[in-house]
């Protein structure tokens, strides 16, 4: 028998599309044969379950570790974001410093007091308000 | 059609880190990853291993699973890469043999079940990881092609040519008396 109506015996076996056309121009006992040793493998390569191979894992002791990688893992990003952050306010400002000269820190400084001030008068006004809620 | 969007819901709760969702999802993807990683590396030690190491990267990855597949697809498919991974650093797993002699306890019920079992191990394990793989997946769970594919990140063809060639080999022992 040709590979290729083999190959479509198998696909017809395990419930897969094929080609009905091509396998019904084959010799019905070559099929049949064929179809024998497909059903041979079921019992052959049959396995029963056994009951003993019950593994003991902690599916919540491994939920818990998995947590704490994850934890991990965001305060690493976080801490590498902040000095990333840091490092570029701190070039532009070295930079802008060169360019514009010493007063620019003066400005500058001035500038992060004022955002400083009105960031915590925001941030206590709406911890003000949750706690009224 | 439940199933699957009770398993949704599932997947939800877990990416929003509740941890009973996540336990559910972990139990009742365990069997078939149990089945599946057995047969596929035949050596119970290693089977434990895999499954844990599975389990915890899931866990860890949860947030990036698409729930378009079914949990316990995404699962097998980070077990294989696991898999996958040992093969390359080990070379080969060799399947560790279990003692059928040497229990005393066991009825012949239970010896005939083992030495079926070690029989069907042997003729795994002449098969290469590839074509196991597929076997194991259509044989035992059914999974359609286009699924083994997404599992294998290998196209529907490579999958379906796999298949054959599994069939035709373990044929092919059968009438060598192999087993």
């Amino acid at each position: 028998m040709r590979e290729e109506i083999k190959n479509l015996l198998i696909d017809k076996y395990y419930k897969e599309n094929y080609d009905k056309e091509k396998i019904q121009n084959t010799h019905s006992e070559k099929i049949q044969e064929f179809e024998d040793k497909l059903k041979l493998i079921q019992s052959k390569m049959k396995i029963t379950e056994s009951n003993n191979l019950n593994y003991n894992i902690d599916f919540l002791a491994l939920i818990e570790k998995g947590e704490s990688i994850k934890e991990e893992k965001k305060r690493k990003k976080e801490n590498l974001w902040f000095l990333i952050v840091g490092f570029v306010i701190l070039m532009l400002v070295s930079t802008a410093t060169v360019l514009l000269g010493l007063k620019f820190i003066i400005y500058f400084e001035v500038l992060i007091i004022i955002i400083t001030f009105i960031a915590t008068g925001i941030l206590v006004k709406g911890s003000l308000k949750g706690e009224k809620l | 059609m439940k199933i699957v969007d009770d398993e949704k819901d599932l997947v939800k709760k877990a990416q929003k880190g509740n941890k009973s969702a996540m336990n559910t999802l972990l139990l009742e993807s365990y069997p078939i990853l149990k089945g599946y990683i057995i047969k596929m590396t035949l050596n119970d030690k290693e089977t434990e291993d895999i499954i844990q190491e599975a389990m915890l990267k899931a866990i860890i990855n949860i947030e990036k699973f698409n729930p378009k597949v079914k949990f316990s697809t995404w699962i097998i498919k980070i077990a294989t890469n696991i898999y996958i991974d040992i093969l390359r650093k080990n070379k080969r797993l060799v399947p560790l043999d279990t003692e059928i002699n040497g229990g005393i306890n066991f009825t012949e019920e239970e010896a005939m079940a083992k030495i079926e079992y070690e029989n069907v191990k042997k003729a795994l394990y002449k098969l290469s990881y590839e074509k196991r793989s597929v076997f194991i997946l259509k044989h035992y769970y059914s999974y359609k092609y286009e699924e083994i594919a997404e599992i294998l990140s290998c196209p529907v063809g490579t999958v379906r040519s796999r298949l054959h060639n599994a069939i035709k080999e373990i044929i092919s022992m059968i009438e060598r008396g192999e087993f």
